[in-house]
């Protein structure tokens, strides 16, 4: 797993993650590919799975370069597309938990 | 955006898929066999179904889907399109349109209709004879013989199951107390508080990209889902590629749910109807192989009722993998699922809707390829941009008229401005060129907004005469004939007020020549023609008007019986003598009717008279040429636009009025010797070698009671739509300009000879010359009298 001891860089997800999001979003996490990241989706109001699709697939690569990704705060709504979505806490780790 | 909203642009969008509709399955009546048509065609009824489905319209969604069903078994080529099958289908396109409208007007479509129909098209999906039309109406309300025609029949035993008292299911779940309050959006409905005590279902979802692409997002259909019982989701994300190799716009994950409800299989296969064709489903009564869960990694089951929602970070977060590993267990524990569901009948349905007899959906394979190409290259297409080539957007009609409005008083007061500088030229002659350069330009960029806000009202005439495809169906069904209608120029564009005006009309015309302008098919055949009929509909623009032709290749209008109608009705007397065009135009005439029985579908007490008058009121003409044996056309000419028209300003007797451009030949000033004496009280004016009727407008309109000289006057040499000129005679022309039309129906009433009004540029009022009025008034003073007292 990542470095705790350094500052991650953060990722602050768009109030709206439908489809029109979700290339920016994959976008911006290729480009932060080999730093440790955590994902501030706080201000998240609506979220579709290609977005978590995407985060899952970060998650992984990440794993594989030994980085770590983590979920800083999410909203209740992307809490809640997460739990509709079958996504645990141990797919995606969130801050207090990875 | 509120839901009405939405469902306004679902019912805007329904009219155009309608159109679309329309348009492939009467290419396919043809002939056209090119498959990307039927598909054209299945895509448009699954699209209606599709929104239908996210409004509850039941009863269009119950239609559709069966339509949809047959049309698949057409696109498979399990059924051959021939005569009998279209005919179905075109009438099915009619009552999808009629349950459309009703959805959105509220009102009702004989269940009957929709009903036998329905039968009809299951019979044909099934490869059955068409049951006979009479012996349906017991069907009823369209939805209930709509609903998917086999599969109901096979699932029916897992129905009942749940009806009755559902066996305990001991798989560990929790009942929890279900709150909506907490969703934002849910729809605060049936509270499945019992789903503890219904059956266990395992859903396997495998979205494809084209899902997403169409807007439709797991979680949405997982949160419907989540409405029918509890659920615990299991998330398979093994296809996932590392980050970088990913499409983020493909599909990768995949979800196996167990979901414990009252509800039955249909109600689970409904949660993802409007997504069927962009995702494998699998719905099978009872528990997930408890094996396959427990090695899988990547699947860990999350459960999930709607209570969750809105008490999120609180429990999830601090403990996210405890509670899943938590959850993991019931799961798999009771893995040999005690489902005490009827597992047979029910195992049959649940591969999805393929397995039964012959012409069920059979969705996966075709619709794919249909409903979203994207699937095939998810990486290399982008997504909705690939279904949407021309971009354009959708306005309120309402902002295009006020935007119209404006401008024709930006135009006003252009007219305005350009009057008072002229009358004010010597004060500002200093540097009078510079602003009447000014004036000019700002002349010519009017000119040019005016242009193109016309433009965007204007429409092609297209619906409407797909409409009227309809029209002459029914008509000829209901007359016993077989026509066939051709149309011609369909992208013939013209303002959209105009074109909202025109079906009513046209439709009473079509009946019209269906009815009454083609004979019966043994009376065709008899006279050495074709036994079906022809109605040929064409739009066409000339000379700055449209015109629209309805032609017929019927028997042409029998002269001698309307001549004889006329007489009978003391419209003419014995006398009379009569040219063709004349006996032809007296069908227009209030209250004449031919027809010696009033058929069902142009005898509604309503006459040609009728037609005659909303083609007026649109600034239009009308009229007959009819050729003996042959058939006849009836051709209309209207404005393109009811909004600005180019017209040469004169006076008559000290009043000013327009005389619209398009219809003036050219003007003159008569000689002395030009003018000659005819009768006791016409005048003609030999113009080049002819010799044309001189109409005093002033004396027509009865502005003076003597007529004015013509040597003091100009001459307005016009064409009217009926042929033959006519030299209209005014006091002097004032100048040429483009006036913005006003109404006088809506802001006064119909005058006879007005056409309408406009505001010139010093404020007044000028009235608008209807030039043909004028030139029919001219040509028999006694019936101008009689046409402008009686109006």
């Amino acid at each position: 797993m990542g470095d705790e001891s350094e500052a991650p860089s953060i990722l602050k997800l768009p109030d709206n993650l439908d489809l029109n999001a979700v290339s920016a979003m994959h976008t911006e996490l290729v480009g932060l590919k080999g730093q440790d990241v955590e994902i501030d989706a706080a201000d998240v109001r609506k979220s579709g799975a290609q977005c978590v699709q995407v985060l899952l697939a970060a998650k992984k690569t990440w794993d594989a370069d030994g980085k770590s990704l983590v979920i800083g705060s999410m909203s209740e709504a992307f809490g809640n597309t997460l739990k509709l979505l079958g996504i645990s806490g141990e797919v995606l780790p969130t801050k207090e938990t990875a | 955006m509120d839901m009405n909203e939405i469902k306004e642009i679902f019912f805007q969008e329904c009219e155009e898929q309608l159109t679309e509709l329309e348009t492939g399955l009467l290419a396919m009546n043809d002939g056209d066999d090119d498959p990307e048509t039927v598909n054209a065609v299945f895509r448009a009824v699954h699209s209606i179904k599709g929104g239908a489905g996210a409004f509850g319209l039941d009863d269009l969604v119950a239609f559709a889907h069966v339509f949809e069903t047959t049309l698949d078994c057409v696109r498979s080529n399990k059924l051959e399109p021939d005569e009998t099958v279209m005919k179905v289908m075109l009438k099915s396109a009619d009552v999808l349109a009629d349950l459309t409208a009703a959805a959105r007007d509220g009102g009702t479509v004989d269940p009957a209709r929709s009903s036998t129909l329905a039968k009809d098209l299951e019979a044909l999906a099934n490869g059955q004879p068409l049951p006979d039309g009479d012996a349906a109406p017991e069907a009823a309300a369209p939805a209930a013989p709509a609903a998917p025609a086999e599969p109901v029949a096979e699932a029916a035993p897992a129905a009942e199951a749940s009806e009755g008292p559902a066996p305990t299911d001991d798989s560990g779940f929790q009942p929890v107390p279900f709150s909506f309050d907490d969703m934002d959006e849910a729809p605060a409905e049936e509270a499945p508080e019992a789903a503890a005590d219904g059956k266990v279902y395992t859903v396997e979802f495998k979205p494809n990209a084209g899902l997403y692409a169409k807007g439709n997002d797991t979680a949405l259909l997982f949160r419907d889902l989540a409405q029918l019982g509890q659920m615990e989701v299991r998330c398979n994300s093994e296809a996932l590629p590392d980050l970088e190799g990913m499409d983020p716009e493909d599909s990768y994950l995949t979800w196996s749910i167990t979901l414990t409800t009252e509800s039955d299989e249909d109600a689970i296969r409904q949660v993802f109807e409007f997504a069927e064709w962009d995702c494998k489903l699998e719905v099978t009564a009872g528990k997930p192989d408890a094996d396959e869960n427990a090695e899988e990694a990547p699947m860990v089951p999350v459960p999930f009722d709607l209570s969750m929602l809105g008490e999120p970070e609180k429990e999830e977060a601090p403990a996210p993998a405890a509670e899943a590993k938590e959850v993991a267990a019931p799961a798999t524990a009771p893995a040999p699922a005690p489902a005490p569901v009827p597992a047979a009948p029910v195992a049959e349905v649940a591969p999805t809707p393929a397995p039964t007899p012959a012409p069920t959906p059979a969705p996966e394979p075709a619709p794919a390829k249909a409903a979203s190409p994207i699937i095939k290259e998810p990486a290399k297409k982008p997504k909705v941009s690939a279904v949407a080539p021309a971009q354009q957007i959708r306005v309120d009609l309402e902002r295009v008229d006020r935007l119209i409005n404006l401008v024709g008083e930006l135009v006003i007061n252009q007219a305005m401005l350009a009057q008072s500088v002229g009358e004010n030229e010597e004060t500002v002659s200093g540097q009078g060129n510079n602003i009447n350069l000014g004036l000019d330009e700002l002349n010519q960029l009017t000119r040019e907004i005016q242009d193109s806000v016309m433009a965007i009202r204007a429409q092609p005439v297209k619906p409407v005469f797909q409409r009227m495809s309809r029209i002459v169906r029914e008509s000829a069904d209901m007359v016993g004939k077989n026509v066939r209608l051709v149309t011609e120029g369909e992208n013939t564009e013209v303002d959209k007020t105009v074109i909202d005006k025109l079906a009513e009309p046209l439709t009473h015309m079509i009946r019209n020549s269906v009815d009454h302008g083609l004979e019966s098919a043994e009376g065709r055949m008899a006279a050495g023609k074709d036994p079906q009929g022809m109605v040929k509909l064409s739009a066409k623009h000339r000379s700055g008007r449209i015109v629209i032709e309805i032609e017929d290749d019927g028997a042409g209008i029998n002269r001698d019986r309307v001549k004889q109608k006329a007489l009978d009705n003391g419209l003419i007397t014995p006398e009379s003598n009569l040219s063709d065009e004349e006996i032809d135009n007296l069908i227009f005439h209030p209250g004449f009717s031919t027809a010696e029985e009033l058929s069902d579908i142009s005898g509604r007490g309503v006459g040609m008279d009728v037609v005659k008058k909303s083609i007026q009121s649109l600034g239009g003409r009308i009229s007959i040429q009819s050729n003996p044996g042959k058939g006849s056309i009836f051709s209309m000419s209207l404005p393109l636009t009811l909004a600005v028209l180019d017209g040469m300003v004169v006076s008559v007797a000290d009043q000013t009025l327009v005389v619209p451009l398009t219809a003036i030949v050219e003007t003159l000033q008569p000689e002395k010797s030009d003018i000659h004496g005819f009768g006791a009280k016409q005048r003609l004016i030999a113009i080049r070698e002819t010799f044309c009727p001189l109409v005093d407008v002033g004396e027509i309109l009865k502005f003076r009671d003597e007529p004015a000289d013509p040597i003091e006057g100009v001459a307005l040499l016009v064409e009217s739509e009926g042929g033959g000129q006519r030299a209209l005679m005014v006091d002097a022309i004032q100048g040429q300009r483009q006036v913005v039309i006003k109404s006088l129906e809506s802001n006064y009433s119909n005058v006879p000879g007005i056409a309408a009004a406009t505001i010139l540029g010093d404020g007044r009022v000028a009235l608008i010359l209807d030039v043909d009025m004028i030139v029919s008034a001219s040509k028999g003073q006694g019936l101008a009298l009689e046409e402008m007292m009686s109006a």
